[in-house]
């Protein structure tokens, strides 16, 4: 299967072109797809991602709120994606070989912006090569009444990935986004041959009798298991690291099975 | 030994757009600021193992079973449950309330408690605990996990309270099964069972979660204190059995006006 290769290296995107021969263009036939392969150069930073009620901003207290996530940083990465659309008209992404930097939640708000429940960290990514993101636009018939719809469907496979994760209360950071103080809790979160594969997200409105729409997720399955090794309460010392951590010990789950009609529906009220 | 800690999830979540009508004065007169999501879970699933480990040594709760609604045929009637979602600001209170309501026949069961080592071995098996068929006949239980008002960050306040008149089944067995396969056959005339129905009344529970230290160079420590528990507790078809013929009921028991008030829990780690 021939591929197109194009790499993308976002903040440095100047490319030379050049035409093609005749004789090279003769080549080219029956392309099923192309790869990309992205890579992030530094680390990015977004403001703040809110969620508020659509009956105030969070700023009044009029029963106006929402949920905030500020200080967020995604450190440098990079990942290859196979992007096709096959004869049945599904648009297939196929993510790999993917390398990820830090992610930082500094401060989640809820409420309003000044009431903090700490920060969230998840750290040193090791991306299993085995591991695989698959991602599909395609046209699905949730009920079997042979008439289709819109939908996503999800085959993650964590292979043996791993992370450590970090929640920092009452933590502060200076001003290039290392933490100085705070206490912690964390983890490492280790995955064994973890796949959830057909977890299907689509619109249904037969879920209540108003007939308003609701984001269903059919769950589909989940084998493998997950560990949370050395859960530890510490603190935040010098340059960012966590001292006087006492592991309480190691948790995890194996042998998930669910039964197909279980799903998670959600709609506005 | 060494203690378990649980962890939270949050849920950001944006909402639709509909096509819009003029409100009169009247329907407006009805709004009173609700805003938010919901989300509906049905759930039927079976995981193998949970364990918690330290130093090589496991509990461990095997073959946890969870139907959201165990009404019909085999346990897959499959109604969902409801979680409505507020962000709440009242100018002391800043958080989210959740409301959880249909829930008819919601059960959990771990089937296999057990020690062992980490890889499985010189495993003892203590029984099963269910708790099957909770019921809130119509009303909804409220939570919330609320910011501590004036303190800044430090912790959480959270607190549940349920529907008068929930209803569930409570049940303790040491059966013995051919295997750790959850499909395994139960080994006939092996254990006894004890169950009971209760209703519950009356019922709140509040806590605060704080990551503290504990001075004296101990480190940090996990604290929950529990600001209030109260609940009237009424415990019929107190019975036991082998799993199908039980003795009678032993009689009721009722706990009315159940108080407690503050106290705490300290999970630390032990020093190696």
């Amino acid at each position: 299967m021939k591929k197109i290769l194009l790499s993308l290296i976002i903040s440095n995107s100047a490319f030379a072109l050049e035409p093609m021969f005749d004789a090279e263009l003769s080549r080219v036939d029956g392309q099923s797809g192309i790869t990309i392969e992205t890579e992030l150069m530094g680390e990015s930073t977004i403001g703040e991602v809110a969620y508020t009620d659509s009956d105030g901003n969070g700023a009044s207290h009029t029963n106006s709120a929402g949920i905030y996530l500020s200080d967020i940083s995604i450190g440098q990465g990079s990942m290859k994606m196979e992007v096709d659309v096959t004869s049945d008209g599904t648009l297939e992404l196929n993510i790999s070989d993917i390398v990820q930097g830090d992610f930082w939640i500094r401060n989640i708000a809820m409420g309003d912006t000044d009431t903090t429940f700490g920060a969230i960290g998840i750290t040193n990514f090791n991306y299993d090569p085995l591991g695989s993101y698959n991602v599909k636009f395609a046209s699905i018939d949730p009920d079997l009444d042979g008439i289709t719809q819109a939908g996503i469907v999800l085959n993650f496979n964590m292979a043996n990935s791993s992370f450590d994760f970090t929640f920092i209360e009452e933590g502060e950071f200076d001003s290039s986004g290392m933490a100085i103080s705070g206490n912690t809790i964390s983890y490492t979160a280790q995955f064994d041959n973890f796949i959830a594969t057909d977890t299907t997200i689509y619109a249904d409105d037969s879920i209540t009798a108003d007939g308003r729409e609701w984001i269903r997720t059919d769950l589909g399955s989940i084998t493998g298991a997950v560990e949370l090794q050395n859960i530890s309460f510490g603190s935040i010392g010098a340059g960012g690291a966590i001292v006087g951590a006492e592991s309480i010990g190691t948790a995890g789950f194996s042998g998930i099975s669910i039964e197909n009609s279980s799903f998670i529906a959600i709609s506005a009220h | 030994m060494r203690k378990i800690i649980t962890s939270s999830f949050m849920l950001g979540l944006s909402a639709s757009v509909f096509a819009m009508q003029a409100i009169d004065d009247e329907s407006l007169g009805s709004v009173t600021g609700q805003d938010g999501v919901d989300v509906k879970i049905a759930l039927t699933s079976n995981i193998e193992n949970v364990y918690f480990e330290t130093d090589g040594n496991r509990v461990n709760f095997g073959n946890i079973a969870i139907d959201t609604d165990s009404r019909g045929l085999n346990g897959i009637s499959n109604q969902p449950f409801e979680i409505k979602i507020d962000a709440v600001n009242s100018g002391f209170r800043k958080g989210l309330e959740m409301a959880i309501s249909d829930v008819n026949s919601l059960s959990a069961t771990v089937r296999d408690m057990s020690l062992s080592r980490s890889d499985g071995s010189s495993s003892s098996v203590f029984g099963s605990i269910g708790v099957e068929n909770i019921n809130f006949h119509g009303g909804t239980a409220e939570s919330y996990v609320i910011g501590r008002a004036g303190v800044g960050d430090q912790g959480i306040e959270t607190g549940l309270s349920l529907p008068d008149g929930t209803t569930l089944d409570f049940t303790i067995n040491d059966f013995e099964y051919a295997s750790s396969d959850p499909s395994a056959t139960r080994i006939a005339g092996k254990g006894g069972e004890v169950r009971a129905s209760i209703e519950i009344n009356d019922f709140f529970v509040g806590q605060t979660i704080d990551v503290v230290d504990l001075g004296n160079g101990e480190g940090r420590a996990l604290r929950m204190t529990f600001t209030g528990m109260e609940g009237a507790f009424d415990v019929r078809n107190f019975t036991a059995g082998d799993g199908s013929t039980y003795k009678g009921s032993f009689g009721r028991v009722q706990i009315d006006g159940m108080q407690m008030n503050r106290g705490y829990l300290i999970v630390d780690a032990l020093p190696n």
